[in-house]
């Protein structure tokens, strides 16, 4: 899971020619330390919903990785 | 004359004019010949309402507006007295410095910033809002419930339909060629989001349910559910995933989520609907 969210969030970031991160930390926001706009996220979201089958603002608002990673574990559980 | 008239100093009011009762003018105002004002209307001062004009009941207009203006042949001293027409429906809001040409058709529930300009031969439907220094520069086709935030300057033969936003500093040009005689104008169609400071150049179809993100440029038609943004403006992602950044609830279609000021506020998007027995949505 972990290098499936890394992947998408490289692929978002470089599509905005902002600079590829090597690993993701549990406790990074999406938002404040990754610059994701609304528009960013939805792209998470849909690219998650493809690969994982997750919607993973199903239940609310999230935003570290550490959220993330809790979705997509629990459905794929 | 009718009963309840509150004349401010230095008015005038011309021949064959019809006010209906509770009518209040401010000081100078000045109501040209066979104008038609309704029922409690409000004119600030130093407005002037030309000839042909009818405006509806419950209107309030605000000070140093021009309702009615003359179209270029009173400016090149063709014709003095016109045959034109400006009708503006009832419980208009027109704010301060606003200039509205004649030849024009206006919706009830019409409310403008201040010193928005609306020129000749333009349609507008009902519950439209056009913000401060709006520019709509004529032969545009303007559906119910649009909302124009300020600053937007729409090109003469713009299509817009029902239930458009449109953000602060957005502008539809519609010249292919600049200066040409082939102004093009762009159609947006219904429920369609356009944010702030986006362009859209010349014949653009930016199809229902849209969102075009601020600052786009629109070179291409965008399809129905495309988010588009950039220069030049790119599908970036259906908008069925953008979601609310409070909640994490789905943000659109917005009519699904978003209902004040609209008619559905009181029932929702979906029940209203079928309260019109359309079969389709």
């Amino acid at each position: 899971m972990d290098k499936i969210l890394l992947g998408i969030v490289n692929e978002i970031l470089d599509d905005k020619g902002l600079k590829k991160i090597e690993n993701l930390n549990n406790k990074l926001s999406l938002r404040k330390d990754l610059g994701f706009d609304s528009m960013d996220l939805a792209l998470l979201t849909a690219k998650l919903d493809e690969e994982c089958g997750v919607d993973i603002f199903e239940d609310g608002i999230i935003d570290t990785v550490e959220e993330v990673l809790k979705k997509l574990a629990k459905k794929v559980m | 004359m009718d009963k309840d008239l509150l004349l401010g100093v230095n008015c005038v009011i011309g021949r064959n004019v019809f006010l209906g009762n509770n009518v209040q003018l401010g000081n100078n105002v000045v109501i040209e010949d066979g104008v038609d004002l309704g029922d409690n209307i409000v004119i600030d001062s130093n407005t002037i309402v030309r000839s042909g004009t009818r405006l509806g009941s419950n209107s309030t207009i605000g000070s140093n507006c021009i309702i009615g203006e003359h179209l270029m042949d009173w400016y090149e001293r063709k014709l003095v007295s016109t045959n034109h027409k400006l009708e503006i429906g009832e419980n208009a809001l027109i704010r301060s410095g606003t200039i509205i040409y004649t030849d024009t058709k206006i919706g009830s529930f019409f409310q403008t910033g201040h010193f928005a300009s609306i020129r000749e031969l333009s349609i507008i439907g009902s519950h439209v809002t056009v913000g401060t220094l709006c520019n709509i520069q004529g032969f545009c086709l303007i559906g119910d419930y649009v909302r124009m935030h300020s600053n937007v300057q729409v090109g003469q033969k713009t299509r817009i339909d029902d239930y458009v936003w449109i953000f602060p500093n957005v502008v539809f040009t519609n010249d292919p060629q600049p200066p040409s005689n082939d102004l093009i104008g762009s159609h947006i169609c219904s429920f369609a989001v356009i944010a702030t400071g986006a362009l859209v150049l010349p014949g653009m179809t930016i199809e229902e349910d849209t969102l075009v993100a601020a600052g786009a440029v629109v070179t291409q038609d965008v399809k129905q559910y495309s988010v588009v943004r950039g220069n030049p403006a790119k599908h970036v992602i259906d908008i069925r995933w953008l979601r609310n950044q409070e909640t994490g609830q789905k943000a659109y279609p917005w009519r699904y989520h978003f209902k004040r000021g609209m008619p559905w506020e009181d029932l929702g998007y979906e029940a209203w609907y079928k309260t019109l027995g359309i079969e389709k949505q």
